[in-house]
Order: structure tokens, then C-alpha cells, then sequence
């Protein structure tokens, strides 16, 4: 298994201490090598809190992450990094996950710092430009700064970026979300090229079902910070079984149910 | 006589004079329901703003008139039609109720600035018409207590306070849940065949515009680009725009390379006197680059193409 969520926990108190949310109860997936799963569910359902606990950004109450069969340990600046360098992050708004001030050539110059293993500044400009040429940003576009690119080339900008970390997982988080909608469709595309070009595992988070239903391979639903449904994307859409994703489903525009 | 006519409609920024609705002429029939598509940046919000003179500060109206039931709408005939024939729900509920002002209370403002008077009764007529269960305690509450479906439903309520004859609702589920999305659509729909008024529906979405209205415009950089019955829009579109755009929706296999349009949409300003899609376009032709394509009728159908694409897509 490349990863294994097992008994996540997480409950948040307000601060006047007189208010608890749980956020996430007893939350327990597992996802193969080469395998995107797709999780779904409307706000409030502790989908992000639960990618922010796969990632390595928050530590769960109880329960662990396993990648790779090792756990996963938070963020410190005591842990090594490179433990965190298999799980990857690609956020929904590439307006704001980019350092305005910042070139992208030296966005992605930052990530390969960290984690290229001293290459010489030579094959580590090679490398920069191939993760660009990749994602379709030529070489001549590697200067210029994130306020010069549309939001579709932000997002494979910041795609490059998870990249350069050679990841093993990629959570992306609402990837085209706030795309154009003529603009997702490419994405989406790039996205399923590189999961085999660079044997990637996904675990793609949406609210939008039509999506999530093209890529993914499983489909979990999450409702109040529990799972209520999990199976094969054709199990979970042709015939769900629990209430609540029923509701989801019938929710649906007709066109994108395939009506 | 259409119930509302735009006719070549042009908006520019103030300040430099950019094109950004680029010669819009579009009519809504009594009791039809309109959808108008489009990207950001297609104009289509710009385009449904000016019908109610509610452009934003920066941006002015440089040509066009709008008729309301044959009238051009004069500016100091806007107090009579807006809000009161016209009105409009938009995308964010948060921003368009005052955070300070019981809900109840902005209702009746509504009824006072139409010289209604007071009218609680009214009131809760209209919140219990867009199914609020419990109307008088919805009114006592300021908007921060309910959640964003709850809000826009206020917001629908106050906008067809005064029965208007044609409703104007830009993205307004997009901000929401699926799941409350479907609500609020019901309900819309609902009010609509209740009160048998138009409906202009903007949106990103023609997932959801298909349900909601008989016939679609589709906008792409600042310029109508296809205008026909939500059928012959799904089944037979003619411009490689929306073939594009319905292509990624409707021909899908599971995992498979999705139908997509490379590039990006360009700013209306910068391809005056040419085809705006044409460089993204899979179709196009060199006079594509040299002459603007006018929007010309096949059928009940329109497009704006020198190289349409024929054959059904289904």
C-alpha cells in the first residue's frame, strides 16, 4: 500500500473552550501504488483537515498515516525533511500559493534546493527547466513572474513546483476549482499524463463529483467528518448505497450525471 | 414586443477606453428564460449589469440601448423598473444583505423605497414564500446567523418582493453546496412557473443553466458567439467554442484525455476586428485573424463563425 490512513481522529476546541468541533472521527482508507482516489464532500466535512493531516501539516488526535508502510510524522523543524518529500501538495487557488514577488524560475529553484541532493547549479537549472517543459511553460516564460501567467499556467506552474520534490503522493486539494472552465479540462488532462509519466499515487479532493467521478479510480464520501461511502468510482456513482451520497448524486446538473 | 431588448451593447473601462462587452444585441420573450455562458472575463456579468445601470465604478456603458417592453429604459425611469420590473440576485448573499440590519427589517426597506409602506405581513409572506420554515424568527435575525443557502433564499425572497417581470440572477448557486445548489434551483424554478416570470441566468455552469432556462447565450471574450435552444446548443453547436466547451462536459470515458481547448481566453480589447477565438480555435482559417465574424442565423439558431463545425456532436 503507498498509503494507509488508520483510526484518524481530530477534534478542534474554540477558543472560549466552550465549543468542540470533531472534525474527523475515526477516519481508516488505504490507497495503492498508481492509484488515484477521490474524496468527496461539502463543506464542513473535514476533507481538508484530513489532507492536512495526510500531508504532514497537522498532527491527528489519534490514530496514524502510513507511506510507503512508514509513518508519516508532522512537520517540525526537528523531523528530516526528506521524510516529507513523498506527499505533495497542489492547492485550489494558484493566485495565492505563488510568491508574487518571486519569479517562478526561483519558486521551483527553492523546492529543488531543499530537496536536490546538492546538484551542481548547472544540472539543477536542467532540472528546473525540464519540470517547466513538462507542465508546457517553455523556457523563455521561466523568468517572468506569476502576475504574467493566466491561472491555468499558474496552476501547472505550482504543479511543477509539487514535482520538484519527486513526490510519491500527490494531494491535490480542489485543483481546478477556480479555473476557467474551458481551462480544466487541460489541466485535468496533464494531471492524468504525469501520474504515469512520473508513477505518481493522487488523492484528488473536490466538491465537484463530475470531476472526481472522471478521475478517480475510488471514490470515497465524506459527510461530517466521517467516511459514509467508499468503493470503485463505478460502485460509488452507478449505485450508492448510503443516503447521503445518494442525495449528492441526485443534487447533480442531469448533463453531468450523463443524462 | 420582446419584454426586454439589449441592443449593441458596447462597455469600456472609463479610464482608457478598453472594449470589454464587445456589440451585444440579445431579447428576452415575456415568460422565457434566458441563459447567458461565458468564462470570467467574457462579459457576461458586464453585460447583465448594465441592463439595470449597475456597472461598476471604472467601467461605463460606451454604446447600446436597453428596451424594457419597447421603452428604452431612461434614467429617471430607473427608480420604477429596478427592483420593482427588474430585479437581481447575485453570486455572493454575504455581501449583498447588510450585516448590521435584521433581515426583516431589509425587507421592508425594499417595500419602503417602492412607496409600499410598512407591510409585516409582507414580510413574512415572502420569506415563507421561498420556503423559510419559520418566517417570523427568520426575520428577528440578522444574516451572520444563517448559512449561505438560507441567505440567498432571503435574497431570492427580496427580489421578488414585487413580483418582477424578469428575474436576474448572476452565478447564484456558485458560491454554494451541491447539495444546496439543488435546493435553491428547485425553488427558483418553482417561483418561476408561480409568478410566470422571465429569467436571465448567468453562469460558468452549463450544467446547471441547462436546467434552468429554454434558450443560451454563449459569450467568449466579450463578444456572443452562439445564441440557440438549449437542445440544438447540446446536440448541434456550430461554433468551435462551444463545441469545446460541451465536448469536455458530455463526451467522456472514465480516465481518458478529456476534449479540451489549449490556451487561454484573451482579453476582449486585444482582438477587435477579428475572430476572439481564433487563436485557440482548431477550425480556423486565415481571414479568422483579419475580420471580426458576425453573428449570423442559421435556423433558430446563431453563430459567429466563418468555419462552423456541422454534424451532430451526440
Amino acid at each position: 500500500m503507498k498509503l494507509e490512513v488508520k483510526g484518524v481522529s481530530k477534534r478542534y476546541v474554540s477558543k472560549s473552550k466552550d465549543r468542540t468541533i470533531q472534525a474527523l472521527s475515526d477516519i481508516s482508507f488505504e490507497v495503492e501504488e498508481g492509484k488515484i482516489l477521490g474524496i468527496v464532500g461539502e463543506s464542513g466535512c473535514g476533507k481538508s483537515t484530513l489532507s492536512r493531516i495526510i500531508a504532514g501539516l497537522e498532527a491527528p488526535d489519534s490514530g496514524e498515516v502510513l507511506v510507503s508502510q512508514a509513518p508519516h510524522p508532522v512537520i517540525s523543524k526537528y523531523v528530516m525533511k526528506d521524510k516529507h518529500r513523498s506527499v505533495q501538495l497542489v492547492f485550489q487557488d494558484p493566485y495565492s500559493s505563488l510568491n508574487p514577488r518571486q519569479p517562478i524560475f526561483k519558486a521551483i529553484e527553492e523546492v529543488v534546493g531543499i530537496y536536490g541532493h546538492n546538484l551542481a547549479a548547472d544540472a539543477q537549472e536542467t532540472r528546473i527547466i525540464d519540470l517547466l517543459s513538462r507542465v508546457g511553460i517553455s523556457r523563455d516564460m521561466a523568468n517572468r513572474y506569476p502576475h504574467q501567467f493566466s491561472g491555468g499556467q499558474r496552476q501547472r506552474i505550482c504543479i511543477a513546483r509539487s514535482l520538484a520534490a519527486n513526490p510519491e503522493i500527490l494531494l491535490l486539494d480542489e485543483p481546478v476549482s477556480a479555473l476557467d472552465v474551458s481551462v480544466r479540462a487541460d489541466i485535468i488532462n496533464l494531471l492524468l499524463e504525469l501520474k504515469n509519466q512520473f508513477n505518481l499515487t493522487y488523492i484528488f479532493v473536490s466538491h465537484d463529483l463530475e470531476i472526481v467521478k472522471h478521475v478517480s479510480d475510488d471514490i470515497m464520501v465524506m459527510n461530517a467528518g466521517k467516511i459514509v461511502e467508499k468503493g470503485s468510482w463505478h460502485q460509488v456513482m452507478e449505485s450508492p448505497q448510503d443516503e447521503y451520497t445518494k442525495t449528492l448524486i441526485a443534487a447533480m446538473p442531469a448533463l453531468s450525471r450523463g443524462e | 414586443m420582446s419584454l426586454l431588448r439589449v441592443k449593441n451593447l458596447t462597455i469600456e473601462t472609463s479610464l482608457d477606453g478598453k472594449t470589454l462587452v464587445d456589440d451585444v444585441s440579445f431579447s428576452i420573450e415575456e415568460g422565457e428564460s434566458v441563459g447567458i455562458v461565458g468564462e470570467s472575463g467574457s462579459g457576461k456579468s458586464l453585460s447583465a449589469l448594465s441592463i439595470l445601470s449597475l456597472l461598476p465604478n471604472g467601467v461605463n456603458k460606451r454604446a447600446g440601448t436597453i428596451e424594457y417592453k419597447g421603452q428604452e429604459i431612461a434614467s429617471d425611469k430607473l427608480l420604477d423598473i429596478r427592483g420593482n420590473r427588474i430585479s437581481m440576485v447575485y453570486q455572493d448573499p454575504m455581501t449583498s444583505l447588510n450585516p448590521m440590519m435584521k433581515i426583516g427589517r431589509q425587507i421592508e426597506e425594499v417595500l419602503e423605497a417602492h412607496n409600499l409602506g410598512k407591510d409585516p405581513a409582507r414580510v413574512l409572506e415572502a420569506l415563507a414564500g421561498v420556503r423559510i420554515a419559520d418566517p417570523e424568527k427568520c426575520a428577528n435575525s440578522y444574516p451572520h446567523e444563517f448559512s449561505g443557502g438560507m441567505r440567498q433564499r432571503v435574497m431570492i425572497a427580496i427580489a421578488l418582493l414585487l413580483q418582477p417581470d424578469l428575474l436576474i440572477a448572476d452565478e447564484p448557486t456558485t458560491a454554494l453546496d451541491v447539495t444546496i445548489q439543488r435546493q435553491i434551483l428547485n425553488l427558483v424554478n418553482e417561483q418561476k412557473k408561480q409568478n410566470s416570470a422571465s429569467i436571465l441566468w448567468i453562469s460558468h455552469d452549463l450544467g446547471v443553466v441547462a436546467e434552468m432556462v429554454d434558450k443560451v447565450i454563449v459569450m467568449y471574450a466579450g463578444r456572443i458567439v452562439e445564441v440557440g435552444s438549449i437542445k440544438e446548443i447540446f446536440e448541434n453547436p456550430h461554433h468551435p467554442y462551444t463545441v469545446g466547451l460541451i465536448g469536455s462536459l458530455v463526451k467522456r470515458k472514465h480516465q481518458q484525455k478529456m476534449i479540451s481547448i489549449p490556451g487561454t481566453p484573451p482579453k476582449p480589447w486585444t482582438v477587435i476586428g477579428q475572430c476572439g477565438f481564433a487563436e485557440r480555435c482548431s477550425q480556423v482559417l486565415p481571414k479568422c485573424s483579419q475580420e471580426k465574424p458576425e453573428l449570423i442565423s442559421s435556423g433558430a439558431q446563431s453563430f459567429a463563425c466563418f468555419n462552423p463545425i456541422e454534424g451532430a456532436l451526440l
